[in-house]
């Protein structure tokens, strides 16, 4: 009887054995289903599972089907998008008109645009077509860009935003950037990959000056600027050449980009156009952010203004008039300090849509050499480096309310500066979209 | 005092159970039934015994091994995750993508638009998506189906679930170890990550839960501390992924998102709930070239969640 017993339990315990899961793996997918039940809850019917009817027979029709139909919803067609285009600056007066792109899955990227300006009475366009094409082996993208046609720019190539520029010229008749035309092809090879890009790239444009037009805006009548500089006149043939890398095992990045317009290549203009910048973030623990950056640039050969350096403005130097200072060389430095958490909350203000809302200060210094000191107009000069007495230096804070668009660290900035040194500038107030590191182009 | 015997009887009107299943029935009962403390046992029940005249004491066990580090778990993640995708061949899945609008709303979360596909994957990069249904709370008058439109990758590396822990992304993060448990012969290690850079508030961070036997991770919470859109999007409420066993493999079977719009929509509401379900694995069945031909490279990965009529 007692022999039964035990040998009873023992057929019992090898029976339930046989029929379970090893035990370390049965304990784990109870562990995670006890997890996934607490999502099924939480989510309730989002997390149901689906509902199966019909699905077989929809794939036994599907696999019937040519592996190219899609779905059984054919081939897609050819995409047609279209906008206005529109733009205003007191060269051109208003820029109006319309922009297109067309494209299916295999051809994309075709894109166009045409406009009347009312000032200058004048018919702008512009068409392009870009492609890109995955390289596996570098785990990279080479992206070809290519276009030819007619269009307005400003003459500051390192930082300019066409639309908060044309609502400013529109609306307040503050815009400072001074214009030209450029006619003819421009075009881009870019390999990039997560770590950084190199680019080349080839431009034979026609540079022209533009008049003052437009002497009016919506609220008012004669602009900041009464004139537009008159750009050198000749063709340009240009190579581009760049490059961008993140510094490995920091946040931070170095962009560099050379311009070389030469007449052995065609070109009506001689000169080297360079330009270094870096930045990046440095956290000090979870509440604030140490962004430092800083930029410079050098044009050597001939100054063409429309090839010059800009200094002043939301830019860079706060304290200086947008593009109040134009030289051969420039040397920018700025370091903020972020609050990133959300001042607004914080503070229980009552914040629309409740956007976070981040304090922050910041502490500038720039100087721009290789300047006619009566004109004010980049010249040519053999230094490198400027005097120690050429420097314009502030400090500020400001509030910064992070919109996310276009991207995620994009803040819409109210800011006050306040001139260090007696040299005649006083406080000033900006305000301007942009990112907190926004001497680094985008990638 | 000797242990009663229990008063069981073999019944002799059950002639198809062996005399010892009996005994092992009886062995059974006298140890489930509990005998009542610090009272003498019934006369007519079963009774416990309770040896104790044996005392045994175990000496504690210093244990010097070096505890595994954070680094080296973090590594072995990497390691096995990466094992994991290149021992996968081939795989299909069925895959639903449903969009749930007004999620807090008094009626719950209502359906907005579904879709389900079949989904056949082989490396190195071959794809094909058969769509069963398309459903749209809304459809177009013409009939078109633009609400939830999914375009699948040709990998299989499951990249939402372990982007914190690729080499090349691993720098961007912070990791911690939150718990561990012992689960038979599994050690489930809980990690906790954040955005190094305090500047990436919009970043994702959470947890993930680790099997250290595969070093795979089978679970993972995400949370944002602010929307990386705030003008569009208010908050990204809560987010997991989770993963569930298919023979040997660990695959993804769930995305769930709950998002709210910072300006509600006309009949959409303002809180919404994006579902990605993975269904029905079958893995490294050996496809045939055949199911895909003709669909050619597909290097993308997109999934498009839109409204209104595209200008096709």
């Amino acid at each position: 009887m007692w022999f039964g017993a035990v040998a009873g339990v023992l057929l019992g315990a090898g029976i339930a054995c046989a029929d379970t899961p090893a035990p370390g793996d049965s304990l784990l997918n109870d562990y995670v289903r006890q997890m996934r039940d607490s999502t099924d809850k939480w989510f309730g019917s989002t997390a149901a599972p689906v509902d199966t009817a019909g699905l077989d027979s929809a794939l036994a029709a599907g696999l019937l089907r040519s592996p190219n139909a899609r779905g059984g919803r054919g081939q897609r067609k050819l995409s047609f998008d279209w906008g206005p285009a529109l733009g205003f600056n007191r060269a051109d007066g208003w820029q109006l008109g319309a922009s297109a792109s067309l494209g299916t899955r295999w051809l994309s990227g075709l894109s166009g645009r045409m406009q009347y300006t009312t000032g200058s009475h004048d018919l702008l366009g512009e068409g392009a077509w870009a492609q890109s094409w995955r390289i596996d082996p570098l785990s990279a993208r080479l992206g070809l860009k290519l276009g030819a046609g007619r269009y307005t720019l400003a003459f500051d190539r390192d930082y300019y935003e066409p639309i908060l520029t044309s609502l400013n010229a529109l609306f307040a008749g503050e815009d400072r950037h001074q214009y030209l035309r450029r006619d003819g092809f421009i075009g881009s090879l870019r390999l990039s990959a997560e770590p950084g890009f190199v680019l080349a790239g080839w431009r034979d444009q026609l540079e022209s000056p533009l008049p003052y037009t437009t002497d009016w805006f919506v609220f008012g009548h004669g602009p900041e600027l009464p004139f537009n500089d008159a750009a050198t006149f000749g063709r340009v043939s240009e190579l581009t050449l760049g490059a961008d890398a993140t510094i490995p095992g920091t946040r931070f990045r170095v962009n560099a980009m050379h311009w070389t317009s030469d007449p052995r290549m065609g070109s009506d203009m001689l000169y080297r156009r360079t330009r270094l910048t870096a930045g990046g973030d440095v956290s000090l623990g979870r509440h604030l952010s140490l962004v430092p950056q800083a930029t410079y640039g050098l044009l050597r050969g001939e100054t063409p203004p429309q090839e010059a350096f800009f200094l002043g403005g939301v830019a860079n130097l706060r304290t200086l008039k947008r593009n109040e200072l134009a030289g051969a060389g420039r040397a920018y430095g700025r370091l903020d300090l972020i609050v990133v958490d959300d001042f607004g909350r914080a503070l229980h203000l009552p914040i629309p849509a409740r956007l976070p809302l981040q304090f922050g200060m910041f502490a500038g210094s720039g100087a721009v050499w290789g300047r006619d000191p009566v004109s004010g107009d980049a010249v040519p000069t053999s230094r490198s480096l400027p005097h120690g007495d050429e420097f314009f230096s502030e400090v500020g804070a400001g509030l910064m309310l992070r919109f996310g668009i276009p991207s995620p660290l994009t803040s819409f900035r109210f800011e006050v500066a306040f001139p260090i040194g007696a040299d005649g500038r006083g406080a000033a107030y900006a305000l301007a979209l942009q990112e907190p590191l926004n001497l680094l182009p985008a990638r | 005092m000797p242990p009663q015997r229990p008063r069981f009887r073999m019944s002799q009107r059950s002639p198809g159970l062996a005399p010892l299943a009996w005994a092992a029935l009886v062995a059974l009962a006298a140890a489930l039934v509990p005998a009542p403390a610090g009272r003498a046992a019934p006369a007519d029940g079963p009774t416990l015994a309770k040896e104790d005249t044996m005392h045994t004491d175990v000496s504690t066990v210093l244990v010097r091994a070096p505890r595994v580090t954070l680094e080296e778990i973090l590594d072995r993640v990497a390691r096995g995750e990466a094992r994991r995708d290149s021992m996968l061949r081939d795989q299909s899945f069925t895959a639903t993508l449903r969009v749930m609008r007004d999620s807090e709303g008094k009626k719950g979360p209502i359906l907005f638009a579904e879709s389900v596909s079949r989904v056949y994957k082989k490396k190195p990069d071959m794809l094909r998506t058969i769509e069963l249904r398309q459903y749209e709370e809304r459809p177009d008058k013409d009939g078109n189906h633009d609400e939830v439109d999914a375009d699948f990758s040709p990998g299989m590396g499951e990249e939402i679930v372990n982007f914190a822990f690729r080499p090349d992304n691993r720098k961007n993060f912070r990791f911690s170890i939150e718990d561990r448990k012992l689960l038979g012969d599994h050690l489930v290690y809980t990690l906790a990550f954040e955005p190094r850079s305090a500047l990436a508030v919009f970043e994702p961070s959470g947890r993930v839960w680790v099997d250290t036997k595969d070093f795979v991770i089978v679970r993972q919470e995400i949370e944002f501390r602010q929307s990386p859109v705030p003008l569009f999007l208010k908050d990204i409420k809560h987010m997991v992924v989770e993963r569930e066993r298919a023979g040997e493999f660990w695959v993804l079977s769930r995305v769930l998102i709950r998002m709210e719009l910072t300006i509600p929509i006309p009949k959409f509401g303002r809180a919404f709930d994006f579902a990605m379900a993975m269904s029905d694995y079958t893995l490294n069945s050996g496809l045939p070239d055949s199911l895909f031909a003709g669909q050619g490279k597909r290097g993308h990965s997109k999934v498009r969640v839109g409204a209104g009529r595209k200008g096709s």
